[in-house]
């Protein structure tokens, strides 16, 4: 105790130097964007290297199930060409002819929380294979979060599973009148849906959707489903409780969507 | 004794008020040059007595970059680059301890030990400050051209205006 005391005296100002730049680095990384940004990327490029190599390693251990999630979703996309009367290679043709808005870029998820306030992925492709910020993160049964930072070679998705997420999403049966999806409970199922007006019908099983408002996600997305439906006294809005259709905690493999025209867009509103 | 903390208190107030309020403006209002920043809170931690405990140095270097940062909106940066030049100022001290030492009961000032003497100290301690500063503010060393143009058109000014601050008020505390 005695030593313990006297190597305090000796380097105490060294001691209080180490911990006030950490506190300021603790400030400047929370409280500052663009020193944020550049702590998020350089994070990536020397954290994304080490992640991926232990994903490899344990990435042989769910290969046949995760197989089978890509076989099904196969399916579910052909199934979807047959019933448009797509099968035909002509029409394919025409398809990829036709101007495209959306881009997807296939990922591998290297690392996700879901059990924080807010959360995280990290994915294995970045700025060299066309991801860019804002871009929607979506999988196979619903959609994930959304990129807030890119490296080269990884970029991090804020998950939906982040108290500032704000997502429009309406019911499938009426996308006219769109809300704003968030996440305030601990559950990773469970989402609210704010701000559709108590005139629309909405009822416990419907189907929530993407609305398309945005210029991150595309229209028609499957969300989830209604689990709980109730008007408060004097609202004028429904209160929602929608229960996801992914897993989020469980995505591995995931599609980012980068909208092409966003950059477009974006400037054509501001010169209004 | 009580004295001395009330000039320093007041130095503390003066500076943050300067710095906060008039000289913030050269420094985010030109954008043709955005090279110029013009620091002069570094003259309170500066001009503090010698027999400062180290720790308290310390720690009134993070209290006043802290203040500098509610005006300048980054809250913690100028905070990390003050925190470190309060660190290391009695290294520079020790390396300019003059040939008869130091009288520890004064403060570091021009009155005390000569303008040359002060000149080099303001100066080594300023260069560093500038740095720190910019180099915190950039967070990457990937800059370091654009840093180090910052840091001395930076310090050219600072610290001619610190040197003709403090004649100005010639004093011995």
């Amino acid at each position: 105790m005695n030593n313990l005391l006297q190597i305090f005296l000796r380097y105490g100002g060294f001691l209080l130097f180490a911990l006030l730049e950490l506190v300021c680095l603790y400030l400047i990384v929370h409280y500052n964007q663009k020193q944020q940004a550049v702590y998020i990327s350089s994070m990536n490029a020397f954290t994304g290297f080490v992640d991926e190599s232990a994903e490899s390693l344990t990435t042989h251990f769910t290969l046949s199930e995760r197989m089978d999630s890509i076989a099904k979703e196969n399916a579910e996309l052909r199934e979807l060409i047959f019933n448009q009367g797509l099968n035909a290679p002509a029409r394919m043709d025409s398809i990829k002819n036709g101007r495209q808005q959306y881009q997807n870029i296939h990922a591998k998820v290297l690392t996700n929380t879901i059990n924080k306030n807010h959360n995280y992925l990290k994915l294995n492709r970045g700025s060299a294979n066309g991801i860019k910020k804002n871009s929607a993160v979506i999988d196979g049964r619903g959609i994930v979060g959304i990129v807030v930072g890119v490296a080269e070679h990884y970029s991090i998705v804020m998950s939906l599973l982040h108290r500032q997420t704000h997502i429009s999403a309406s019911t499938k049966h009426n996308n006219q009148k769109a809300g704003t999806l968030v996440w305030k409970s601990r559950d990773p199922f469970v989402m609210e849906l704010e701000n559709i007006p108590k005139y629309l019908k909405v009822a416990v099983g419907d189907t929530i959707v993407t609305s398309g408002a945005s210029l991150m996600f595309p229209g028609d997305i499957m969300i989830g489903t209604v689990a709980e439906q109730r008007v408060p006294e004097g609202s004028n809005s429904h209160e929602i409780k929608v229960l996801l259709n992914n897993n989020i905690g469980d995505a591995k493999y995931v599609y980012v969507v980068v909208n092409l025209d966003r950059e477009a867009i974006l400037e054509l509103e501001s010169s209004k | 004794m009580n004295s001395l903390i009330y000039k320093n208190g007041l130095r503390f107030l003066g500076l943050v008020l300067i710095q906060g309020l008039i000289l913030r403006n050269i420094g985010v209002g030109w954008e043709s040059f955005p090279y110029f920043n013009v620091l002069i809170y570094p003259l309170f931690i500066l001009l503090l007595p010698m027999r400062t405990p180290t720790p308290l140095v310390i720690f009134l270097g993070f209290c006043i970059g802290i203040s500098i940062d509610m005006f300048y909106n980054s809250l913690g940066v100028h905070a990390a680059a003050m925190t470190f030049s309060a660190f290391v100022r009695p290294l520079i001290l020790k390396q300019l301890e003059p040939r008869g030492g130091y009288n520890t009961n004064y403060s570091p000032t021009a009155m005390r030990y000569g303008s040359t003497w002060f000149a080099w100290y303001a100066g080594v301690f300023m260069l560093l400050h500038c740095f720190t500063y910019f180099f915190v503010e950039a967070f990457t060393p990937y800059y370091m051209i654009d840093i180090w143009l910052k840091t001395i058109f930076s310090f050219v000014l600072s610290y001619f205006l610190i040197f003709l601050i403090h004649t100005l008020f010639n004093n011995a505390e």
